[in-house]
C-alpha cells in the first residue's frame, strides 16, 4: 500500500501550484447596517479580492469565502471567480 | 462506521452538499453520523458553520488529509470510532485531494477501528468545465480527481441549461468510463435522495 503522506512535506497540490490563504479582520462602522448593505458589501468585498488575484497573476480562483457574524446573525458570501460573480446567504435579525 | 468522502475541486458545492446530504442520511436521528471538514488554510471557516447544524463535527485545518496531515486524518477517525461511534462519517477533503489518496489515509484510521470504506463521490461544476479541465491550469488536478470516483455528481444543475449539464457529463465521462454519474442541485434537492442511497448500500 502506498504511503499517502509526501515524504518531502509537500502537498498533494503544491505542483499544480495551488495555495490557500486566511485572514480574520474585525470591521466596524458608525452608521446602523441593514441586511442588504452587509450582503451586497460582503459580495463585493469577494468580487474585489478575485479580481485583484487575477490582476496579480492567478490563473484560476478556486473558492473565496467569507463569513461576517455580528451581533445580529451571520452572512456568508463566497466566490469562485469575478466572471462568476459572487452569492451570499443568511439573514440578520435586527440592523446591527 | 462507513467513511465516505464528498470530493470535488474548489468552490463545486461540496459543504452544502455535505449539510444537506448529512440531514438526509441521518433520517431524523434514526442514524448517526459524524462530518470531518478538512481545509488547507490555519483558519477554519466551513467547520463553524457546520457546528451551528448541529452534527458531530471534527475540523482538521493546516493541510491536506491525503498528503500533509494525513495522520491527523488517520487519528481523527480512531478518535471518532472509539468516543462516537457514528454509522456514517461523511468526509469534506480539501478542493485539491486526490480521493484515493484520502482512502488510504482512512484505513491507516481504520487498522484499530471497525470500519468500512464508502463510495468516493467527486462533484463537478457544471458551471465551469472549460475552466476545471484547462490542462494548462487546473486540469491535472482535476482529471485526478474524476478518474479517483466511484460516482461522479455533476453538480450546481439548476445554475445552467440541459445542454451544459450533459456537456459536463460527457466530459467527465472521458475520464472515468466505470463511475456513475447523477445530476445534482443541493438548492433544489435534485439527486440528493440518489447520492444518500449510494451511501447507503454501497459495500466496497
Amino acid at each position: 500500500m502506498a504511503d499517502p503522506i509526501a515524504k518531502d512535506g509537500s502537498g498533494c497540490y503544491t505542483e499544480h501550484g495551488v495555495s490557500g490563504y486566511g485572514v480574520a479582520a474585525k470591521l466596524s462602522r458608525k452608521e446602523l447596517m441593514n441586511e442588504d448593505f452587509v450582503k451586497t458589501m460582503a459580495e463585493s468585498m469577494m468580487v474585489a479580492i478575485a479580481q485583484n488575484c487575477m490582476d496579480l497573476g492567478a490563473r484560476c480562483i478556486g473558492h473565496i469565502k467569507s463569513h461576517i457574524r455580528t451581533e445580529a446573525g451571520t452572512i456568508k458570501a463566497d466566490t469562485i471567480g469575478p466572471t462568476h460573480g459572487s452569492y451570499s446567504k443568511g439573514h440578520l435579525t435586527k440592523a446591527g | 462506521m462507513k467513511i465516505t468522502q464528498i470530493a470535488g475541486f474548489l468552490g463545486c458545492g461540496k459543504t452544502t452538499l455535505l449539510l444537506k446530504l448529512s440531514r438526509e442520511i441521518a433520517n431524523e436521528g434514526q442514524r448517526k453520523i459524524a462530518l470531518v471538514v478538512n481545509e488547507i488554510g490555519e483558519i477554519p471557516v466551513d467547520g463553524k458553520i457546520m457546528e451551528e447544524s448541529g452534527m458531530q463535527v471534527k475540523d482538521i485545518g493546516g493541510g491536506c488529509i491525503c498528503c500533509e496531515v494525513a495522520a491527523t486524518f488517520a487519528k481523527t477517525i480512531y478518535r471518532l470510532y472509539k468516543d462516537f461511534k457514528p454509522d456514517h462519517v461523511l468526509v469534506e477533503p480539501t478542493g485539491v485531494a486526490v480521493p484515493h489518496q484520502v482512502k488510504l489515509a482512512a484505513r491507516m484510521g481504520g487498522r484499530d477501528a471497525k470500519i468500512s470504506i464508502g463510495p468516493a463521490i467527486v462533484l463537478f461544476d457544471a458551471t465551469r468545465p472549460a475552466e476545471l479541465l484547462d490542462m494548462d491550469m487546473l486540469g491535472q488536478l482535476v482529471t485526478t480527481q474524476i478518474k479517483d470516483a466511484d460516482v461522479i455528481a455533476i453538480s450546481k444543475i439548476d445554475a445552467v441549461d440541459e445542454a451544459a449539464v450533459s456537456e459536463s457529463a460527457e466530459k467527465v465521462r472521458e475520464y472515468n468510463t466505470k463511475a456513475e454519474i447523477c445530476n445534482l442541485s443541493s438548492f433544489s434537492g435534485t439527486g440528493l435522495d440518489q447520492l444518500a442511497d449510494v451511501i447507503l448500500s454501497w459495500e466496497a
